[in-house]
């Protein structure tokens, strides 16, 4: 994980850098702003990783790790088929299509979803 | 506790198509993934034979002007939104979990559901084409006021909108699952400094994902607002402004660039490193280099913008030179690479090396008009079409068949045909070059980009008739492409787990892998964990 911090942290003070020499060089608002949002929102992330994540501990950045020594408790099984997915494109499709063609196709889109997170709340119960 | 150890397979795997519709397996979204953009790229690449065939001749009429503008806003939007990135995200798919010795991505359904609506976007924009005035014409920057409705009345452009930036969201939420994968799921052993440069060449590709794509879906929402709900953003008769679209468009614009071409940076490392028998020379280098391109990119959007007479120059045109030093430094680390190395020149091989030397002449022309004095005599013209058709087209789309080549085995579980793989390298080289390089001299002999026809004067009709030449060579070498799958799928050769001899973790399962990836892991002690394996004895002096 301290790479990946290092990759984030080392991301945010170069953004930020770029931004504050590009605004004393240019006196240029639009990509300014561009800039200065792009060093808060991996300064967020930088934020998250440092109090969030702090106590992370991998097998994977051990140098000298096993699988033997990283075996633990059953923990879950990975789905390999989900209805949800698609039916979530077809939906999102049918409501931004809605927008430009037919709000009437914006409302079938909404009800797909809303069908779609009734069925996904009762399965989960 | 390993994401590799929460696994257990549970059911056995299913195969028909409700199965490949409800799928969250990386291996089989990245196998639809890559098969869509194969797909969009067919397309595109006959929007380009229609492009190429109107101009084959001063005066042409084979398309008038606005089905001219269709076509070629379609075959941008195409190649670009829908063929050479996502082509990389589906690779990524199959590959990355696969190179780190994790079971799955980290967020499955949102992987299928990215993969979906990538699908359905990439159908909006086409589905313009079925509209009252056509698909949309603004080209694939869609500049205001150009794509304002003023001038682009039709739904078309609408469609553009609506699909691009359902394909730009999907893009987000594809490198949200390549970063948190990587970060978390890598196999005991697996560290950051240890995972193939294929995998960090993605890290760095999915940042960049993260910093520049909202800019794109905020524009076209802007745009959308401009558009259909009385908006003036960008309507200077209002006070709008159509330079902050082209600010908001090219932030975007320009780390995309490298979005297209930094995965298959990552291809080329993996495939000369493979087809050399040695091990990358300069990882580090490599790795660093990848996120100095990154970051500097995201410092350059506006040398777009040169001839604006509204960005400050000096600063666009200085941030652009330094990117070359990080890509020269991957160029020196894949001749030293291959210097000295037992080269094999599988049809994979020539690929990579197809994508040096063109990427190279991408690259320096890319120097050239970095350069102000030199873009404000190359912008807008054949020059700059040429340049980004080497970056792009004999970059990534060299890259790209490398890959297909060289990860086809672990797919499939059987081999394309090396004999009709190299047929299928030379025709393309050869079509590639003889369409693309008198662009460059069309450029410089003031031929302007985006029209659809022009005089009969010079060395124009020369110059357009060898390249329209050079495009249908370029078609016969995608039929060589075709017969070479439909040839070797009825011969199924076996490959093998590790036909190339590769030492990176993919190689070490079965081909096809099995559902969840491995049944047993090697230790993993070094980025080669393979060729540790087989050599343990210098594995361990080492």
């Amino acid at each position: 994980m301290k790479t990946g911090l290092l990759l984030f942290a080392s991301a945010a003070l170069f953004t930020g850098t770029i931004a504050l020499v590009y605004w004393f060089v240019a006196h240029e608002p639009a990509g300014t702003t561009l800039l200065g949002a792009m060093t808060a929102a991996l300064t967020v992330v930088v934020c998250y990783m440092v109090f969030a994540e702090r106590d992370a501990d991998l097998y994977a950045d051990k140098e000298d790790a096993t699988m033997a020594e990283a075996a633990g408790e059953h923990v879950g099984t990975y789905i390999t088929h989900s209805p949800a997915p698609f039916w979530i494109g077809v939906a999102l499709t049918a409501v931004m299509l809605g927008f430009v063609v037919s709000p009437a196709a914006a409302g079938l889109g909404i009800i797909a979803l809303c069908l779609l997170g009734a069925l996904l709340i009762v399965r989960s119960r | 506790m390993s994401a590799a150890e929460a696994v257990r397979v549970t059911a056995p795997e299913r195969h028909d198509i409700l199965s490949w519709i409800t799928t969250t397996d990386h291996k089989r979204i990245g196998v639809l993934y890559m098969a869509t953009t194969l797909l969009f790229m067919a397309v595109a690449g006959l929007l380009a034979m229609a492009i190429r065939t109107q101009l084959a001749r001063p005066d042409g009429t084979v398309l008038d002007s606005h089905a001219y503008n269709q076509i070629f806003t379609l075959h941008g939007t195409a190649m670009i939104f829908l063929v050479i990135a996502p082509f990389a995200l589906g690779l990524a798919n199959y590959v990355i979990p696969l190179q780190i010795g994790a079971p799955d991505m980290a967020f499955p359904r949102l992987n299928a559901t990215s993969y979906w609506m990538f699908l359905f976007g990439g159908l909006v924009v086409f589905a313009g084409a079925a509209t009252n005035e056509g698909a949309a014409s603004a080209g694939w920057t869609a500049y205001a006021p150009l794509s304002e409705i003023t001038i682009s009345t039709g739904l078309g452009q609408d469609f553009w909108i609506v699909g691009v930036a359902m394909v730009s969201v999907a893009s987000i939420m594809t490198a949200l699952n390549f970063v948190t994968t990587t970060f978390i799921f890598r196999a005991p052993g697996m560290t950051m400094w240890r995972i193939p440069i294929f995998t960090w060449e993605m890290v760095a590709t999915s940042l960049l994902i993260f910093m520049a794509f909202p800019s794109l879906t905020a524009t076209l929402l802007l745009l959308f607002v401009d558009r259909r709900l009385g908006g003036h953003v960008f309507d200077p008769a209002f006070g709008g402004s159509p330079i902050l679209y082209q600010h908001l468009f090219w932030f975007f614009g320009h780390p995309e660039v490298y979005v297209l071409i930094l995965p298959y940076f990552g291809v080329v490392s993996e495939v000369i490193s493979t087809f050399t028998g040695r091990p990358l020379f300069g990882y580090t280098g490599m790795v660093l280099s990848a996120f100095a391109i990154a970051g500097l990119s995201m410092g350059v959007w506006a040398h777009h913008m040169f001839t604006t007479g509204a960005v400050n120059n000096p600063f666009f045109s200085f941030v652009s030179f330094l990117i070359a030093v990080p890509t020269g430094i991957k160029f020196f680390n894949w001749i030293c690479t291959m210097w000295g190395g037992s080269i094999r020149y599988t049809a994979a091989m020539l690929y990579a090396l197809g994508f040096l030397m063109n990427f190279l002449l991408g690259g320096v022309t890319g120097v050239m008009v970095a350069s102000p004095p030199l873009d404000f005599h190359a912008q807008d013209s054949y020059f700059v079409v040429a340049h980004f058709h080497y970056t792009i087209g004999g970059g990534s789309f060299f890259a790209l068949f490398a890959a297909i080549y060289y990860w086809w085995p672990k797919v499939f579980g059987w081999r394309l045909d090396e004999r009709l793989g190299k047929i299928n390298f030379w025709l393309t080289l050869a079509g590639f070059n003889l369409t693309f390089l008198p662009m460059f001299f069309m450029g410089v002999f003031g031929m302007p980009r985006r029209i659809y026809t022009y005089a009969n004067a010079g060395a124009l009709p020369l110059l357009n008739a060898i390249a329209t030449a050079g495009a249908y060579l370029m078609l016969v070498a995608a039929v060589a492409f075709v017969a070479n799958v439909v040839v070797s799928a009825r011969r199924r050769e076996p490959a093998g787990d590790n036909p190339w001899h590769g030492y990176t973790l993919e190689w070490a399962t079965s081909s096809p892998p099995p559902e969840h990836n491995f049944h047993r892991l090697p230790p993993i002690r070094s980025a080669r964990p393979l060729w540790d394996v087989e050599h343990p004895k210098k594995a361990k002096a080492s």
